[in-house]
Order: C-alpha cells, then sequence, then structure tokens
C-alpha cells in the first residue's frame, strides 16, 4: 500500500524532528499499537512501556523506512520486535503462576472455530494462560504473520522448535477453552 | 508444508479477534516519547551550501580588495618613466652631439652615457671637471662607472684631437651659442678634458671595461630611454594607505579620528587640571 501524499509529508515533518508532526504520528497509530504490544504483554503497564520504546524507536529509524511497504505494518513490526525484546530481557513477567495441564494426548472436543464466539478480552485472557514460549510463537505466526523462519531468527530458537511451539500452543488453547466453558456450563 | 484446517481456522478465528483491537494510551506514554526524544542530540542541519559558497567569494574579494595591491607599484614606475621620457630628448640631445662630433666611429652606450659630463664642462660655467652631470639622475650611470670613465680618460692623453665641434651642438638652452664658444676658447684645459673622450672610445680595453660595469648596472636603451628593470629603488609603501582607492582611503581616516579621539594623549589634555 503506497504512502499517501498527506502521510509524506507528515513523515517529512517527522524526518525533521518536528514534535507537532511526530505527535500527528502518534496519535495516528499508538491506540492500535498498544492493542499489539497489549498481546504480548500481561498487564497493561507493560503494554506501555512497550509502546513507548516502540515509538521512540520509530522516530529515530524513521528515515529507514522504505515506501514501499505500509507505514503500520512497519511500525507494528517495530512493536512486536521491541515486546520480544522486552520478553527475552525479562521485563514482562506473569501475573501469578499456572500450571499447564499435559496436552501431549488432548483431544479437543471443540471445533476451532469456536473462538469466534468468544471477545478479545476472553481471547486474550486465554492466550495469557499459555506457556511464555507458546504464548509468543503463537501471537507472531496465527496473528501477526511471522513464517517458523522469521520466528527462530527473532526468537533464536530453532525451525523446528517454533513448530512444535505453535502446535502445543494451539491445542493448549482449545483445552483452556473446553475447561472454561465446561466450568460455564457448570 | 500442509496445514490442518482446524489450526487454519484457529489461526484466523484468533487473527480476526485481534484485527480490531485498539486501545487509548495514556497521556504519559507520549510524554515519556517526547521527554527521550529531547534527550537523544539533535539532527545535525546540512550545511546551506547554496548560501554559504556566494559568501565565501564574497569576503574572498573583501579581504583581496582590503590587501595591498601590486598594481600600486607599477604606477608609480610608470610614472618615472613618463618623467624620463620627458627629459629624455634633451638629455639624448645633450649625449648625441658630442658623440656623433667627436667620435662617429663608437656605438659604445656607456661612453655615450659619459658624454653629457664632459659637454657640461665645455659649457663654460667654471673650472668644473667633469663632475656634475647635466640630465636628471635616471639617465646617467652610476657613480663608479662614471669615475673609471674619467681616471682612463686622464690616463690616455689625446693632443692631436680638435675640441671645437663638441661645445657648439652640446650647449645648454639656456646659454647662446657664442658664449659658448667662447668659453670653449677662453680655457684650453677644459677642452682638453673635452677632447680627451674620443680617445676613451678609440681604447678597446677600457671600452670593453666600461660596457662591462653597465651592464652589470643595468641595461641602457642606446636613445638614453628609461631601463626596462629597476632594481635599485624600493617602493615606497608606507603612505600607501592614503594612496588607495576610496573605500581603503576613507577607512584610514576613519581609524584615525577614532584614534584621534580616543587617544590617552587627548584624554590626558582634556581632563580637569589636578589642583
Amino acid at each position: 500500500m503506497p504512502v499517501s501524499s498527506d502521510l509524506e509529508a507528515l513523515l517529512a515533518q517527522c524526518l525533521r524532528r518536528e514534535p507537532a508532526a511526530q505527535r500527528a504520528l502518534y496519535a495516528r497509530y499508538a491506540g492500535r499499537m498498544l492493542g499489539v504490544a497489549r498481546r504480548y504483554a500481561y498487564t497493561l503497564p507493560e503494554a506501555e512501556d512497550i509502546l513507548q520504546d516502540a515509538f521512540v524507536k520509530v522516530f529515530i529509524r524513521l528515515g529507514e523506512f522504505r515506501s514501499e511497504g505500509s507505514l503500520e505494518g512497519w511500525i507494528r513490526r517495530i512493536v512486536v520486535t521491541t515486546a520480544i525484546n522486552h520478553w527475552q530481557s525479562g521485563k514482562l513477567r506473569r501475573q501469578s503462576q499456572v500450571e499447564f495441564p499435559d496436552t501431549q494426548d488432548f483431544v479437543p472436543a471443540v471445533s476451532a472455530s469456536a473462538l469466534d464466539q468468544l471477545n478479545v478480552r476472553e481471547v486474550l485472557s486465554l492466550i495469557e494462560q499459555l506457556p511464555e514460549g507458546c504464548k509468543v510463537v503463537l501471537l507472531l505466526y496465527a496473528v501477526d504473520g511471522y513464517s517458523h523462519s522469521e520466528i527462530s531468527e527473532l526468537l533464536g530458537i530453532k525451525e523446528s522448535t517454533s513448530k512444535a511451539q505453535l502446535s502445543k500452543a494451539r491445542k493448549q488453547l482449545l483445552h483452556l477453552y473446553q475447561q472454561q466453558n465446561n466450568y460455564i456450563r457448570l | 508444508m500442509i496445514q490442518d484446517p482446524e489450526d487454519e481456522l484457529l489461526d484466523q478465528s484468533l487473527r480476526e479477534t485481534f484485527s480490531d483491537f485498539d486501545l487509548t494510551p495514556a497521556s504519559h506514554i507520549w510524554a515519556g516519547v517526547e521527554g527521550q526524544l529531547a534527550a537523544m542530540p539533535k539532527v545535525p542541519r546540512a550545511v546551506p551550501y547554496k548560501l554559504l559558497l556566494p559568501l565565501a567569494g564574497l569576503v574572498g574579494v573583501g579581504v583581496g580588495w582590503l590587501l595591498p595591491r601590486e598594481d600600486v607599484a607599477p604606477s608609480a614606475h610608470k610614472t618615472e618613466q613618463s618623467v624620463v621620457s620627458a627629459k629624455a630628448p634633451r638629455a639624448a640631445t645633450l649625449q648625441r652631439a658630442p658623440a656623433l662630433a667627436l667620435a662617429p666611429d663608437a656605438p659604445d652606450v656607456a661612453l655615450r652615457r659619459q658624454q653629457p659630463t664632459r659637454s657640461l664642462v665645455s659649457a663654460g660655467k667654471g673650472p668644473v671637471v667633469a663632475s656634475r652631470p647635466a640630465v636628471p639622475p635616471q639617465s646617467t650611470a652610476p657613480a663608479p662607472s662614471a669615475e673609471v670613465s674619467t681616471a682612463i680618460a686622464q690616463q690616455t692623453p689625446a693632443p692631436d684631437l680638435t675640441p671645437v665641434a663638441a661645445p657648439e651642438v652640446v650647449a645648454p638652452d639656456t646659454m647662446s651659442a657664442d658664449v659658448a664658444q667662447e668659453a670653449v676658447a677662453a680655457d684650453s684645459q677644459r677642452t682638453l678634458v673635452v677632447g680627451a673622450a674620443p680617445q676613451i672610445v678609440s681604447d678597446p680595453a677600457a671600452s670593453n671595461m666600461v660596457a662591462g660595469k653597465a651592464a652589470t648596472a643595468g641595461t641602457f636603451r642606446p636613445d638614453g630611454a628609461a631601463r626596462e628593470r629597476r632594481t635599485e629603488y624600493r617602493t615606497a609603501t608606507h603612505r600607501r594607505a592614503e594612496k588607495g582607492r576610496s573605500f581603503r582611503k576613507r577607512l584610514v581616516h576613519l581609524t584615525q579620528q577614532v584614534r584621534h579621539l580616543f587617544s590617552p594623549r587627548r584624554s590626558k589634555a582634556a581632563a580637569q587640571p589636578d589642583f
């Protein structure tokens, strides 16, 4: 998607470090990018930290942006990378210890499309119950569209590990959904 | 890689769930971003070459204008040359005539330069013996060569020469020809001295010696015009600022006025007497 003319002008002003233009660019993408950061973080303050660091990087490296792709996709990648860095540095902490069930022999009784009935908060709470590695790989692959090679490069793991983590994450997610559904029914 | 359709559905469901997941950021996030950006060093501004280059050129021209120029010296040299050329015809008359009359076969330049010295002697202004030139200094030879020629002339007497023709031609403008003739006839000693000139010319060793001296002193034109190169005199530069163009002259004037106004002597003079 080519960058529109008004966005080009905004980018040019941001390159000149004009505060008003920087604020306008931030206001344009901050809400969506906070949602991205919130997926990887466990709390909102952590997500806000990720967002702040990510936008600082955006303004610093704005000169490296080529108009071939979309600016939103470029900023999104920066936010995701920043979130991964936060996770790897140990800044992202799970609030409570969760016991992960053994899902090796688990056969989901629900369809994958069953998650469509849940809203964002409910899906997010399910994802937060996943093991950290599984959660990150699932989000990177399923939501943000990274390939296994990209994930392996980003996380510093093998591609096979990434695939295994993804498979495990899917099963656990459905298992968690099924558990939650049964609990609600009961 | 063939993916399980169930997995594909799950991914699709997650993607759709989070596709419009927006959150309203708190205001302190932007404050933090702004603070971090302000703490970073500013981007160095590009050098405005379009402005800088003409400015540099202008400064260069201005500095070049204020520097002392070489065209002052050539103008002074030109003035000297014009003075010389104005006096040259008279000097040439004084020089050429005796040489032609007394030594027509002597083309030596150095000897021609000696002629005015002897021609004045023949003017009869007193017992002067070849010491004062009638021509301004620029057309006369340097002192050593004149002394050499005089010494040679005294060493080689020439009794067989007739010193009659020379005074007629060489007489200065202010004197009449009769007075000059009388003076020549009255003083035989002086005519003898005058008559010694052709002998100098006829002596090849002496002429070579004098010519060598003259060559070392500078190159002279046969018609007595100004020399091509002058290395003897230094161009005066200490008053060049007063002779400059209007800008420099005004600048010097202004500087002098300021110096005059703020000089310590003036402040002492203007101060009240100390009782």
